[in-house]
């Protein structure tokens, strides 16, 4: 039995879903209780509907997974420090560029001479003495982040500065722009500072749930969605959180493709906030290769592709979508399409309950020639198999959805970016459910 | 004309377009600066028409050659542009009168944008491609028989080289080279000639033309009648409306004089069936419906995202996404037989291998 929870301000929803298809829902509000006791009610109440209880022996909880968008709150109490390592510095303010920042997530930057050419060869050496006269000056407990030129194909500047931060400034945290995958050094600059500013709300939530998921159901596995559509263990939360800040509409296209039974085609979602489609390839969401904000600054974490609902979506295609409205949503859609489901659950627990597992592996490689590419991507799909069933997946449950080469334009012929993506389910999300499940009408 | 910030924001508009970018960001970043230096000093880049300079006014191209990191990750410090256009003055003994684009697409359109705020120095509304090819030498000044030196290369490191070099293909190797050495990219000042030459040898008014395709994309018209605008403006076709069905990098023994391998990307027409085949390096070479060439080289091969009519880039190129294949035809002389000796189809390895 799987059970997906999605978490707000106000209310904590919980949807259970059974290995045979069947399926229910529980709600409890916050207000009063704070969100960890709301939890463990919630918790109460699955755990002794009838459904559940019935089951307990042979299909006990096995997955809890968590959808907490909404509530990843970022902290801007504490300024992030910047550690920018570049061959040099900018010679005027316009080429200092904090682009996609916003006043309360704009770092103090702190210029370092260093950085790695794209073969990863140093281009300049690292400048330690400014780096150690600097952690010697810095306040204890502060957050950082170390971004450094050429850092996606060689970290070794990146790891140098942390390590001198970790030993001697005390730090609360610090994060490597190398941990985001992403050509540009901006991208991956304020990926790093957007996650560090989460880390606190996402350790603070990450030790609530599991505390709770503990001792209500302590063989359970914990899981928290991504922006991808997929999930991924919760203890990634703490480390990641900036991958599950925009989770909540990729999780109501996997709960809407659960009710809906699809695994192929377009999804209309009609909801409140607006009308979107999205899309689902052989059971997973349509990724796009890295997250673009509200106001169009990328975000170097994958996302499912979700489009505000325009006329022109409609056209070009055999297959209209199918629609599904939430809850509380209007009978048509903002485009004149019926309804053809209504929810009666919501799609947002359901598709948390229902996310594949999923774990990619984004890598620059140096080939020479054709069999050092296919041993390269050989070795990057085993290790995103092996990594998915360290997750707790079967062997069997393992699949290989993308695994391609990228070419990298205008830069060295010998370079190329691998990207792998796998997922982990027993079952296909549009074939979790029964098709006479009770969580829609059509 | 003084260029206004919604100018500038309707070039870079127009530039990703034309170019079919590969990284976007190169572009947007560079724009920033513009915008920011702008805002700072409170002057706005002067754009002339060549008519409008002396006909001995000393007109240079600027532009990034890139072999390495991109500008996105090696970032430019800002004095780049300034130290090559110096030794370009010394090696000549004269003063620059007037900056070009290299090319008239991605980041090197808005780069003589922000060098010319930071120089005082106006703008010519030319090029030497009128769209982007991947090469130095693929420009319509080679064509004629210009030289491309004295020209002059720095990189983010504050390394420069002043290079002597006139024939075209030379050039190109040893910027090429140099920009490797330099750490990923080099901030190039090439092409020196005067005003009269450009006047008769240049693509003109492309920084204008990519400002009024910029201005039609970024308004809020729809996707139809951003088309419709298009098509009367500049000549663009939509080729298909497909999805992207797979994409394969091919790696073959790498050519002489090629900076990339080729990629294929393959589309699917959902209504009809029909199967697209994109062929890249670098740049979009070539689009095939059917197995029938629908477009090649020197045409200009972009793509708009169908549900909001904005510029999509090859970014967009992941599996399952629909897009919008266009083409606009380039400029005239690219289809002479020396144009298309030196930039068309037989140029490309990608093109040689069908």
């Amino acid at each position: 039995m799987r059970i997906g929870v999605r978490v707000t301000e106000t209310l904590i929803v919980g949807v259970y879903v059974c290995a045979d298809g069947a399926s229910g829902a529980q709600s409890v509000h916050i207000d009063g209780f704070g969100m960890v006791e709301a939890f463990d009610r919630l918790m109460d109440k699955l755990l002794n509907t009838a459904d559940v209880s019935r089951r307990a022996e042979g299909d006990p909880v096995a997955v809890v997974t968590f959808e907490l968008s909404d509530v990843l709150v970022p902290q801007h109490e504490q300024l992030v420090t910047t550690i920018r390592i570049a061959p040099r510095p900018p010679i005027e303010p316009s080429h200092e560029l904090n682009i996609g920042m916003t006043a309360m997530d704009r770092p103090r930057i702190v210029h370092v001479r260093g950085g790695h050419t794209k073969l990863g060869e140093e281009l300049v050496p690292l400048d330690v003495r400014k780096l150690h006269e600097f952690a010697a000056d810095v306040s204890s407990g502060g957050r950082f982040v170390v971004s450094s030129v050429g850092a996606q194909i060689n970290s070794a500047h990146e790891l140098m500065a942390g390590t001198i931060l970790l030993e001697h400034a005390d730090p609360a945290s610090v994060n490597y722009s190398h941990s985001f995958y992403n050509s540009s050094f901006g991208t991956r600059e304020r990926t790093a500072v957007t996650n560090s500013s989460l880390i606190p709300s996402a350790e603070s939530l990450a030790t609530a749930l599991v505390l709770v998921a503990g001792r209500r159901v302590p063989n359970a596995r914990l899981f928290v969605t991504t922006n991808d559509g997929g999930c991924v263990p919760l203890s990634r939360l703490s480390v990641t959180p900036v991958h599950s800040m925009f989770s909540a509409r990729p999780s109501t296209l996997i709960g809407a493709a659960a009710l809906g039974h699809v695994d192929n085609g377009r999804i209309m979602v009609i909801a409140a906030a607006g009308d979107f489609i999205g899309e689902m390839l052989d059971g997973v969401t349509a990724v796009r290769p890295q997250l673009r904000t509200q106001d169009g600054h990328a975000l170097a974490s994958k996302s499912a592709n979700l489009l505000p609902a325009t006329p022109s979506l409609l056209t070009g295609s055999i297959e209209p979508p199918i629609v599904v409205a939430t809850s509380g949503s209007p009978d048509q859609s903002s485009l004149g399409l019926p309804v053809h489901i209504r929810a009666e659950v919501d799609l947002g627990a359901l598709g948390a309950a229902c996310a594949p597992a999923t774990d990619w592996l984004n890598r620059v490689i140096i080939v020479r020639n054709a069999t050092e590419l296919q041993q390269s991507l050989a070795a990057a799909e085993a290790r995103v198999r092996s990594r998915l069933v360290s997750f707790g997946a079967a062997t069997s449950h393992v699949r290989i959805v993308e695994s391609r080469v990228i070419a990298a334009p205008y830069e060295n012929p010998s370079i190329v970016g691998l990207r792998v993506r796998g997922v982990a389910a027993g079952k296909s999300v549009g074939g979790i459910l029964t098709r006479e499940q009770s969580g829609a009408s059509q | 004309m003084r260029l206004s910030n919604e100018d500038i924001r309707h070039i870079k508009t127009g530039a990703i377009f034309n170019a079919c970018a590969a990284d976007p960001e190169w572009c947007r970043e560079e724009t920033e600066r513009t915008l920011s230096l702008m805002s700072n000093g409170g002057r706005r880049p002067e754009l002339k028409a060549v008519e409008e300079f002396d006909d001995d006014a000393l007109i240079v191209s600027v532009g990034f050659v890139n072999n390495g990191l991109p500008v996105s990750d090696l970032r430019p410090v800002g004095d780049e542009f300034r130290t090559s256009l110096r030794l370009v003055e010394e090696a000549l003994g004269r003063r620059v009168d007037g900056l070009m684009p290299l090319a008239a697409g991605n980041v090197n359109a808005i780069v003589p944008l922000l060098t010319g705020l930071q120089l005082d120095l106006p703008i010519v509304d030319a090029d030497p491609m009128g769209r982007i090819f991947p090469l130095v030498d693929q420009t319509v000044f080679t064509l004629a028989g210009l030289p491309v030196g004295p020209a002059a290369a720095t990189g983010a490191t504050g390394e420069s080289v002043l290079v002597n070099v006139t024939e075209p293909a030379r050039a190109e190797r040893l910027l090429r080279a140099l920009a490797g050495e330099l750490g990923g990219w080099a901030a190039t000042a090439t092409y020196p000639m005067s005003a009269a030459t450009l006047a008769r040898t240049g693509v003109l008014g492309s920084i204008s033309r990519m400002m009024h395709i910029g201005r039609i994309l970024d308004s809020s018209i729809t996707t139809e009648q951003k088309h419709d605008a298009l098509r009367r403006l500049v000549g663009v076709q939509q080729i298909i409306r497909a999805r992207v069905s797979d994409l394969m990098w091919s790696a073959p023994s790498i050519v002489p004089g090629q900076i990339d391998h080729p990629s294929s990307v393959v589309f699917i027409e959902e209504t009809q069936g029909k199967i697209v085949q994109v062929e890249l390096q670098n740049e979009l070479l070539m689009v095939m419906v059917d197995g029938a060439v629908r477009a090649v080289v020197p045409d200009m091969i972009t793509m708009i995202r169908p549900e909001d009519g904005s510029v999509a880039t090859l970014e967009d190129l992941w599996c399952g996404n629909t897009i919008d294949i266009v083409v606009m035809p380039a400029a005239k002389q690219w289809y002479s037989p020396e144009g298309i000796r030196l930039a068309g189809p037989s140029a490309f390895e990608a093109l040689s291998m069908q």
